[in-house]
């Protein structure tokens, strides 16, 4: 139920409003006007006459005081029963917030499950990273971050049979910033490149062709490793890291 | 209440129809000491309605007409013409009614505000006649009590109108008039102090005081008053202030037209009856 309005456009009481002031008069209920109201009043002489004369009409009908008034009594029913529901629905929405905020706390954005998709290499997108993330659990701490792999290190210092790729950027080891741009030397056909963690947890996969990769993704301070592959075979890897 | 056995003519209905009430069909039922006008009628029977409205336009016009505003021989020609104009309003009403109060007060209010425009179309100066000769069958001193108590009431709802100065406005003017103000009215005005600080205003106003002088008292008051209000005027201002809401009091008082005959003199006697 919407508030009833008590003034005209000219901003004086309407017919409404001279009849709550003269009911408020009436029934000795003057504290409960509306403040708007009452303050108007006391600088309006117009409207004041007004009330006075329908105070002093209403007073000469014979008219039965109303046990609940419409407006006096009813007002704290009309607001009493939204009131609740805004506190419901306040409580609900802290509740949730709350939630919301110590489970993003306590859960760090993670990557999770790979979702291969095509991407023109040498485009920055980071709508190609890719959310596949290790439990809390496996998650480092900062000095933990930069600790190799032992088992990709083995693959980095391994002669590869297969390897027909050249990586040419970033250096093993090399400290870089995003975007991140990797380069290899071109090859035909297409590649899947992945970034896994030291931990070995796969954070961004994307299909990549034409010697070149560029990602916006942001990544926590520490050592990674890519990798590109044809044909789920390893083609080349390499380390940066992130500080 | 309406007087003799003769006929009034009100156009009611869409319909636009003459129809004729007898004055005996506008009174109340017996035993009935109100009658409450319903807004589901205005919406569903509008003839019903305005023969249930037959009354409070008879009281409205009797309200203007004992002020001064109509003639009494014209009585019947006034509610003819508010009837008109009331059918013509029957909408606007209808749209305009919010429900936040009584309908019988919002067509007080309604009623009244057509009786205005008729008296401002005629552009006719307030009638002269004595207000008691209209009421056949009561002697002026029998109604002097009633006419009393009318005055005492708007004189209280008028200060009640003040809503946030009330009380500061009554203990000024009884200072201003030099009336002996009560315990009350000191404890009001300086609701905000404790008593050790307007106990003194008591003792000084509380009694007779004619032989003070004007300046002295409010320059007195204004001290006190400043420490109630925060504030930093000086006794020549509060007198000025006293003096401006005494004028409009009275012009309240008096009406719009102005009907009645305020002056300070008749408030200093509402004052000394009544605690508005």
């Amino acid at each position: 139920m919407s508030t009833p309005k008590f003034f005209t456009p000219n901003n004086h009481l309407d017919d409404n409003g001279i009849a709550l002031a003269a009911e408020a008069l009436m029934l000795d209920r003057s504290e409960a006007l509306p403040q708007d109201i009452a303050l108007h009043l006391e600088s309006c002489d117009r409207c004041s006459q007004m009330v006075l004369d329908t105070a002093d009409i209403t007073a000469m009908s014979p008219i039965v005081k109303p046990q609940h008034h419409p407006f006096f009594d009813a007002r704290p029913v009309i607001h009493r029963f939204p009131q609740f529901w805004y506190s419901v629905a306040a409580l609900f929405l802290l509740t949730v917030s709350g939630g919301g905020t110590f489970y993003l706390i306590t859960h760090r954005p993670m990557p999770q499950a790979p979702a291969v998709s095509e991407l023109p290499a040498g485009v920055p997108d980071a709508s190609h990273q890719i959310a596949e993330g290790p439990s809390p659990a496996e998650v480092p701490s900062t000095p933990d971050r930069f600790t190799p792999s032992p088992n990709l290190d083995d693959l980095i210092s391994s002669e590869f049979r297969s390897t027909t790729l050249e990586i040419i950027a970033p250096k093993n080891g090399e400290r870089v910033s995003p975007p991140i741009t990797f380069l290899w030397k071109e090859q035909t056909g297409t590649l899947k490149l992945k970034i896994l963690t030291n931990k070995e947890v796969t954070i961004l996969t994307a299909i990549v062709h034409k010697g070149r990769y560029t990602t916006a993704k942001r990544f926590e301070p520490g050592l990674y490793y890519w990798k590109l592959e044809s044909d789920d075979e390893l083609a080349a890897i390499g380390t940066f890291t992130i500080r | 209440m309406l007087q003799g056995t003769r006929s009034v003519r009100i156009f009611v209905s869409d319909e636009r129809s003459l129809t004729t009430l007898h004055r005996d069909s506008l009174q109340p039922p017996m035993g009935h000491a109100s009658h409450m006008l319903d807004i589901e009628m205005l919406r569903h029977d509008r003839n019903q309605f305005i023969l249930e409205c037959q009354r409070t336009i008879a009281i409205v016009v009797k309200y203007h007409t004992q002020r001064g505003m109509f003639s009494g021989s014209e009585f019947d020609d006034i509610i003819q013409s508010v009837n008109e104009e009331l059918i013509q309003r029957l909408d606007s009403i209808e749209r305009n009614f919010n429900g936040s109060v009584m309908l019988n007060t919002y067509m007080n209010v309604v009623i009244r505000n057509i009786c205005l425009t008729i008296f401002e179309r005629t552009r006719r100066n307030p009638v002269t006649e004595p207000i008691t000769e209209m009421r056949t069958g009561h002697d002026s001193e029998a109604m002097a009590p009633v006419l009393l108590q009318d005055e005492y009431r708007r004189f209280s709802h008028t200060m009640r109108l003040s809503a946030g100065k009330r009380s500061k406005m009554i203990f000024c003017f009884k200072v201003y008039f030099r009336l002996p103000v009560t315990e009350q009215d000191v404890q009001r005005a300086f609701d905000r102090l404790p008593e050790d600080q307007w106990r003194p205003v008591l003792e000084r106003f509380g009694t007779e005081y004619d032989d003070t002088l004007e300046a002295d008292n409010f320059n007195s008051i204004a001290s006190l008053m400043n420490l109630q209000e925060k504030n930093t005027t000086t006794g020549a201002s509060l007198l000025r202030w006293t003096h401006d809401n005494l004028t409009r009091t009275i012009t309240m008082m008096n009406g719009d037209p102005p009907v009645r005959s305020h002056t300070k003199e008749t408030v200093k006697l509402l004052l000394e009856e009544v605690t508005p």
